[in-house]
């Protein structure tokens, strides 16, 4: 029985379980999920993350990364890290940084986005700051 | 092509190329169609079973605490009570139980560790992807029905996570460029990738479990993730390892300030709530400011009664008729959903005492109203536990001085433990039930 389970399936019973529980949770969320909102926006946002992510997201900072190593070569990583985490907090934050919702951030909360651009600006150049003092630091160690 | 030790699951999975497979495999050609699906054009040297480990065995502990603390405010809403509900009747309500009002800090720390973890889960994600993306192109597409479905529910997986990430952090902005319901996507959401995950987790543990107790062995098995062809390293997997882990502690930094409050606050750049609100004694964050709703001082001033109501009937109250009560003083946190909290001290009258007022001691639920006439959370119903909790106010004052415009004057709910949002402001109705 399990042998042709197997030869059919491609697994144990224990897998097949598995994944009928796992797709039973899935897919009863699921319908809840698409009923959320036009089915058009919610599948958009939902299949467009990971087209995004997969497929433009990921080989255009690949790409941005390979370019940089190339060129820079062993100092790469003092701009790499910095450049990433600013990256990435402009990732995160830039509603707030572009003032993105400026109109309903004020309604809310009564204070204005406009802080945001010039503290991340801030905190990135901190970030650069202080990979340039590693720098600085190891290259005068290493004479 | 078996990644992993023979563990529970993982042994089962990959071992069947034979069986119902021929058929489909006739019907995809042999050599990979185009260069990443090839192996040898994927070059990291740092890709490796061992690198997604060190990853996933980090995501599973922050995962789930994203994903329980996330259920719980669901919770915390109290959908069963009036017209609390903002989220369709499923079959997760299964799930809900009468949410309390000890500790009062609940919410605030539990919302806390959503947010705040959430954000710092963030860079880990986007790790784990990057170490996995060679498996999006492997080649066969399929080798098995259990294969194809395995990866059905790993686009069930990623699509969902990387929804959840991103509409909780615009959420957080109040920034909405979709048409969805956010509340109501972003909770079932949440269950479509609780199943996925869970799937995940049983077929993976067994080889990250590996791969982290024996390194060495992890190295000499088929590692599916390495490159066959590395280019030579230009950072180490510490490294990398460290970037992220800098990158998830400067998110949490400077996010994790507007939860914990104090000189923490300030340390919170980035945060929505995050910096300073001005000084004085009304000077914390708001959710909702009087003018956006259209309340003003016209509605709020000597002319304001409060409309008390139930078994007994129902009286209306001044502000003076509610400051001659009984008033009573706590300090208390107000936690927001989206993740930031400030305790306050606040002072009023106590809601059981106004149950009692009203012909209903043992008051069952209380329906509350704003004088706000359009838009969410104008209304909320609190239950039994909520009310008979002697810190459970109908609050006048905060910080002894008058509340402000913006938290509510003339009067305000404020319950321990209750999401924000429910703590009504410009109270203008209370209708008790026996």
């Amino acid at each position: 029985m399990s042998r042709r389970l197997d030869a059919v399936y491609g697994g144990g019973p224990v897998l097949l379980l598995g994944m009928l529980a796992a797709f039973a949770v899935s897919g009863a969320a699921l319908v809840y999920f698409v009923q959320s909102g036009p089915l058009v926006s919610v599948a958009l946002w939902f299949g467009g993350a990971i087209v995004l992510h997969d497929l433009v997201l990921f080989p255009a900072y690949s790409l941005l990364d390979r370019g940089a190593a190339r060129s820079l070569g062993g100092a790469i990583n003092y701009l790499r890290v910095p450049t990433l985490l600013s990256a990435l907090l402009f990732l995160v934050w830039f509603p707030l940084i572009l003032g993105l919702s400026e109109e309903r951030f004020r309604n809310a909360s009564g204070m204005s986005t406009s802080v945001y651009l010039g503290r991340w600006l801030a905190v990135s150049a901190a970030l650069f700051a202080i990979s340039a003092v590693v720098v600085v630091v190891r290259r005068l160690r290493a004479r | 092509m078996n990644s992993g030790p023979p563990g529970l699951l993982a042994g089962t999975v990959a071992g069947s190329i034979r069986g119902a497979m021929p058929t489909l495999r006739s019907l995809v050609p042999e050599d990979p169609p185009a260069p990443p699906f090839r192996r040898d054009f994927w070059r990291s040297p740092l890709r490796g079973v061992r690198l997604t480990s060190i990853l996933g065995a980090t995501l599973l502990v922050a995962i789930p605490l994203v994903s329980v603390t996330g259920l719980l405010s669901h919770v915390a809403y109290n959908p069963g009570l009036g017209e609390n509900r903002i989220v369709a009747r499923g079959p997760f309500d299964v799930l809900l139980f009468d949410w309390p009002t000890h500790p009062a800090w609940l919410y605030a720390a539990s919302q806390g560790v959503h947010v705040t973890l959430g954000l710092a889960a963030f860079p880990i994600v986007l790790a784990k992807l990057w170490s996995v993306i060679p498996k999006l192109f492997v080649w066969p597409p399929a080798r098995s029905v259990a294969h194809a479905l395995e990866r059905a529910s790993l686009a069930l997986l990623v699509g969902a996570v990387l929804f959840e990430f991103v509409t909780g952090i615009l959420n957080i902005q109040n920034y909405y460029p979709w048409k969805f319901n956010f509340v109501e996507a972003h909770y079932y959401g949440a269950w479509v990738f609780l199943g996925a995950f869970g799937l995940h987790v049983g077929l993976k543990f067994p080889t990250m479990w590996a791969a982290l107790r024996k390194p060495r062995l992890s190295q000499e098995l088929a590692d599916t993730l390495a490159a066959p062809a590395p280019d030579p390293p230009t950072i180490s997997r510490r490294g990398l390892l460290g970037t992220v882990g800098a990158a998830s502690v400067l998110l949490a930094v400077t996010g994790a300030g507007q939860s914990i409050g104090g000189p923490f606050r300030r340390l919170a750049l980035l945060a929505p709530r995050g910096g300073t609100s001005g000084d004085g004694p009304n000077a914390f964050p708001v959710n909702k400011t009087a003018s956006a709703v259209g309340v003003g001082p016209d509605r709020t001033g000597a002319s304001w009664r409060l409309e008390l109501k139930g078994p007994a009937g129902a009286v209306k109250l001044s502000r003076e008729d509610l400051l001659r009560l009984d008033q009573h003083a706590y300090d208390l946190p107000i936690a927001c959903v989206e993740g930031w909290s400030t305790t306050q001290r606040w002072s009023g009258v106590r809601l059981r005492d106004l149950a009692r007022m009203a012909g209903a001691a043992d008051g069952r639920e209380v329906r509350v109203q704003s004088l706000q006439r359009a838009g969410e959370f104008r209304q909320t119903t609190l239950g039994a536990d909520q009310i008979a909790d002697e810190r459970s106010l109908l609050a006048l004052r905060v910080n002894a001085t008058d509340l402000s415009l913006d938290h509510g004057f003339p009067a305000r709910i404020i319950v321990p433990a209750l999401p924000g949002v429910h703590c009504t402001k410009w109270v203008s109705d209370l209708e008790f039930t026996a």
